[in-house]
């Protein structure tokens, strides 16, 4: 088999409730190895594609294909593909050990080699000391590695996880968002991540889907999706950005480069144009917090000038908001660590501008 | 909040126990009473106990209610609990609705309409009435208490816990038997007890359903009665309320068990 094909391909894949598209018409591959992710705001269909592909729900158009096999009506019990549940759903009336055997036992493996994966997988996720203990007496990051060390038992070709972070606090979140890359990158398997929170996708997973209304919005690695996303709706919802309103300045190609007057009175350095843009078209210019600098605005100064309405301190940086005189609101981030670096105060009057280059083209 | 004196409270709590298990309380006493005369205390003695294990015809009702409580309550306790199932894991089947109201009313149907209909029933059928007469009607008087109490354990149940099950490789049928059913079992237990229960005290449509030489319990008592309250009855009734004390212990228990912690 080509190992550089696909190991699941989603085609055109469609499934309605009662006339709302969770799926419309939905394609994407996730390739060997691969740690990807679902991210999309809740309702977008990132969990009903994820049960399709579990096999929980049936699409209504579309295949599902893994290693090139149409899974089509074959039933969840079937498919050598496990999952991770939110809830976890961990047998309650089953120790540690016994919940991590249950998929083994249900393919008929002798009991020796069940006692030996059970072994590893403890090892694995660390619950060695646990392995008597029932799921309500365990804490919940422990029952999220339970869950996870059952579901990798059974060594899927695909591991499924369902906002598996969701139901820890933050502390630890962060802690198992590494421990999962351990694990994944260590069997070398092939992990697809659903979930909202776009640190815990960008942080995890080597490509990103972002997803809305059933579809897929930009796909690309979590640096791609960030800082170069595709649209003015990526762009307002992966991160915080600024979105200027501009016009470009001259006729610029697909590739090639040209400046854009902001509405805000500002003219940007040359920047990059995905697509053809004409001379005067609209487009929108979008500039990440971290993108846009600011100093104290001299009495006569030219460009942008605002007044600073707020500042959210963040530990490492601090979060500006700029009100300008037409009402639009500035967000900048000015890093805490620049020693000596101008100090803001709310009501002070700022002048704007922005990194060179590092503004995005949105043409929709 | 206005707290009402601590007294009042207390007269209050005692006055409700009283309107409800002073009856019983009564009977309980004068079970232990030396006298053959009912209203009269002679004295505290264990004699009408003794006489109870004489009375050929007690003890043989006693184990025919026995028997029949043990055998209803198997079959009311699979008959319910396929209705749960049914009914809290199968969705939105065809005629859902009407099955659902069709296991449910007999909760509300008087006992006497019930009674009688199962006796036309056996009458046209020409079954002969007897012990199994008794345990039908009886499993189908309970069945519906076992369904409710099931029912409503499953409903609590994570439904993500079974689609694990499968996930893992588990049939429809393993997933039953593995996680669906343990997960519900101590529900199961409270169903049968509580039908247990119901059987074991039932007059009404015992009457109806009964034949010679399958006279249970309750209706010896009843029977007894009519001719006259005596402290031997007072002993069987007493020897009754301590066994259906003991299963609703066990019913409470069973109920309060956690979702699949040990029963």
């Amino acid at each position: 088999m080509d190992p550089s094909a696909p190991l699941v391909s989603v085609q055109n894949v469609v499934r309605s409730f009662g006339g709302v598209k969770a799926l419309d018409g939905l394609s994407l591959d996730v390739f060997r190895g691969e740690f990807f992710a679902l991210l999309g705001p809740s309702g977008c269909g990132k969990t009903t594609l994820m049960r399709a592909i579990a096999g929980f729900e049936a699409p209504d158009g579309g295949r599902v294909l893994l290693d090139g096999v149409d899974l089509g009506d074959t039933p969840p019990h079937k498919r050598p593909v496990n999952m991770v549940f939110q809830s976890y759903a961990l047998f309650p009336h089953m120790s540690v050990e016994r919940n991590i055997a249950f998929g083994l036992e249900r393919e008929g493996l002798p009991r020796a080699e069940v006692a030996a994966r059970v072994d590893e997988m403890l090892t694995l996720v660390q619950l060695g000391d646990e392995r008597r203990r029932r799921p309500d007496q365990l804490s919940g990051g422990q029952k999220q590695r339970v869950a996870l060390a059952r579901a990798l038992a059974k060594r899927p070709r695909l591991l499924l996880l369902d906002e598996p972070l969701a139901a820890l606090d933050r502390k630890l979140r962060e802690e198992t968002q590494f421990e999962l890359k351990r694990v994944q990158r260590r069997l070398g398997a092939t992990f697809m991540l659903v979930t909202h929170d776009q640190d815990e996708a960008m942080t995890m997973a080597d490509r990103i889907a972002v997803m809305r209304a059933g579809r897929v919005e930009q796909l690309g690695a979590g640096a791609d999706v960030y800082n170069r996303p595709a649209n003015r709706w990526v762009a307002g919802f992966v991160g915080e950005i600024n979105l200027f309103e501009a016009a470009a300045t001259a006729d610029c190609a697909a590739g090639a480069s040209c400046a854009f007057q902001l509405d805000v009175g500002l003219t940007t350095t040359p920047l990059h144009c995905g697509e053809a843009v004409a001379k005067g078209q609209r487009v929108a210019v979008a500039a990440r917090p971290e993108h846009i600098a600011l100093s104290r605005a001299a009495p006569d100064q030219p460009g942008p000038v605002g007044a600073v309405s707020d500042l959210a301190f963040r530990g490492d940086a601090t979060l500006a908001r700029i009100e300008l005189p037409s009402g639009f609101v500035v967000r900048a981030l000015l890093p805490n660590a620049s020693v000596g670096g101008a100090r803001f105060a709310r009501g002070d009057r700022v002048a704007l501008s922005l990194a060179a280059g590092a503004a995005t083209v949105l043409t929709s | 909040m206005r707290r009402e004196p601590r007294a009042f409270r207390a007269a209050a709590l005692l006055f409700g126990f009283a309107f409800l298990y002073a009856p019983i309380a009564l009977l309980v006493i004068y079970s232990f009473n030396a006298s053959r005369l009912v209203t009269v205390w002679g004295g505290f003695s264990v004699r009408w106990y003794g006489a109870l294990l004489n009375d050929e015809r007690i003890v043989e009702s006693a184990w025919i209610s026995l028997r029949v409580a043990l055998v209803s309550a198997a079959l009311a306790t699979a008959l319910g609990t396929c209705a749960a199932i049914a009914l809290a894991r199968f969705g939105r089947f065809r005629g859902r609705g009407l099955f659902a109201a069709m296991t449910m009313a007999p909760l509300v149907m008087p006992e006497v309409v019930a009674g009688l209909s199962l006796l036309l029933l056996f009458v046209a059928l020409d079954v002969p009435r007897g012990f199994w007469t008794i345990v039908l009607a009886h499993a189908s008087m309970t069945m519906c208490f076992v369904a409710v109490v099931v029912r409503e354990r499953l409903e609590g149940v994570d439904r993500s816990i079974e689609e694990a099950a499968g996930d893992l490789g588990a049939s429809p049928g393993q997933t039953l038997w593995r996680v669906t059913l343990p997960i519900a079992l101590p529900s199961i237990v409270a169903g049968y007890v509580l039908a247990f229960t119901l059987s074991l005290d039932d007059v009404v449509i015992a009457s109806f359903a009964s034949g010679p030489g399958s006279t249970t319990l309750p209706m010896r008592i009843y029977s007894a009665v009519r001719l006259g309250v005596s402290p031997e009855i007072n002993a069987v009734s007493t020897a009754m309320i301590v066994l259906v004390a003991i299963c609703l212990g066990i019913y409470g228990l069973a109920r309060a068990a956690p979702a699949g912690g040990r029963v």
